[in-house]
């Protein structure tokens, strides 16, 4: 399997269309994942897996053939996604000073606490359970987002998610620390409900 | 032995627990802490509850056909050999024009000097040039991947930056102080990218990018540049 993916690989490069296409259709599903988690919407992740193999295919002439085009390919799709997340971030701050101009400022960094349930009798408690995890996930910040997505979803060690994302050792370990407390904020109460089924 | 801490259960819950011996030893001796660490483990599985957005099993070629389009402009367009030696070949088409036009000159009966509005004419649009090819530079750096080898940008830089230099001595003299202050921001930039090493490092990419964004240099000489168009030239 990774003889004819080197093969296909080693085509794209000679630049053979047909087998960036073949590329671009085995990994656009699991990028589109990894994008989505990273970014949490879905134009954002559609454009960042579009950016991920615009960046590879003017870069294949570059890539080292005795690498894993996979882990080549993840490494760029982190960076799109990554960037496009913090895009996502700046646009939501300058929104959100323009609104904090109408409700005024509380000076309160925590996330917020997810709106009252609605009732388990109208809503399944799952939903509810969906619903506060993407709003916690919305909590974070672009890196550390990143940094838990690569380590809970992606299951890479943190030594590597440091090396892919330039940080320190300590930096990653704390930007993981940090996505996990905010999520543990959210996500306690409803753990910790005799109802919750996980 | 040192109490653990939420940290501590974290790596543990990971796998990256330096000691996990010893997490295990504490944890069947204290209830309390074997409660907080199963709290950890429910909050990180109900994690798993944001489901991703379902895509049907043609997205890879729905992918592929809004790619293809896009690609015919990309490849190559980063390491293309004219665009690698654009600042060379410009400043050899100058240096050229400039022995040609002093040999015809001293030939010429009654050479007449070319009006200072002329010549600052030519220096804003050879200084627009340049700022447009850093524009791409720079552009490449902030959104290239980090695993590649960047010794073509480091070529690129250095000529750019020789090419940096000539030029904000030029408007300098020509008195187009705050263009002259948008080549003097560039500057680190090209200097850092052409010292860097052919496969530089993560982090010190990373530190690249960040400076891009923190200085806005991007957004400095995209606007020097297009201020340098003779339509609303303003610098």
């Amino acid at each position: 399997m990774e003889q004819t993916e080197a093969i296909v690989v080693e085509r794209a490069r000679k630049g053979d269309a047909d087998a960036f296409r073949e590329l671009v259709e085995s990994y656009g599903p699991k990028l589109f994942r990894l994008a989505w988690r990273i970014t949490g919407d879905e134009q954002s992740a559609e454009d960042a897996v579009q950016e991920t193999f615009l960046r590879a295919y003017r870069s294949l002439d570059r890539f080292d053939a005795r690498a894993q085009f996979g882990t080549w390919l993840h490494r760029i799709a982190v960076n799109a996604a990554l960037d496009l997340a913090r895009k996502q971030q700046r646009h939501r701050s300058r929104h959100e000073e323009r609104l904090d101009g109408l409700d005024g400022p509380d000076g309160n960094s925590e996330p917020p606490l997810p709106s009252p349930a609605p009732g388990p009798d109208r809503i399944a408690l799952g939903l509810e359970v969906e619903r506060a995890v993407r709003s916690a996930l919305a909590e974070l910040s672009a890196m550390e987002r990143t940094a838990f997505v690569l380590r809970h979803f992606e299951g890479r060690s943190i030594a590597e998610i440091c090396d892919q994302l330039g940080l320190g050792v300590s930096a990653g370990k704390q930007a993981i620390f940090r996505a996990v407390k905010k999520l543990r904020r959210v996500l306690e109460p409803l753990v910790q409900r005799q109802e919750v089924r996980l | 032995m040192k109490p653990l801490e939420d940290d501590d259960l974290i790596l543990y819950l990971y796998g990256e627990s330096e000691d996990p011996e010893a997490v295990r030893r504490q944890l069947e001796s204290s209830g309390e802490l074997r409660s907080r660490c199963e709290t950890l483990r429910l909050v990180l599985a109900a994690v798993d509850a944001a489901a991703v957005p379902e895509r049907g099993e043609s997205y890879g070629a729905e992918v592929w056909n809004r790619l293809r389009p896009r690609l015919a402009e990309k490849r190559g367009r980063l390491l293309s050999f004219p665009l690698r030696w654009q600042p060379l070949s410009w400043a050899a088409a100058a240096l050229l024009l400039l022995a040609v036009g002093f040999g015809l000159g001293r030939l010429w009966p009654r050479p007449a000097a070319l009006p200072q509005a002329a010549r600052d004419r030519i220096l804003l649009a050879t200084v627009a040039a340049h700022l447009q090819r850093s524009e791409r530079l720079i552009t490449e750096v902030a959104n290239a991947p980090g695993s590649v080898d960047y010794s073509a940008e480091r070529a690129w830089a250095q000529d750019l930056l020789t090419a940096n230099r000539l030029y904000r001595q030029s408007v300098r003299q020509a008195g187009r102080q705050r263009l002259a202050v948008v080549l003097d921001d560039l500057e680190p930039f090209l200097l850092d990218l052409a010292h860097a090493s052919d496969e530089p490092p993560a982090g010190e990419l990373a530190a690249m990018r960040e400076r891009i964004a923190d200085q806005g240099l991007l957004f400095k000489v995209r606007v020097a540049s297009d201020r340098l168009d003779p339509r609303k030239q303003i610098l």
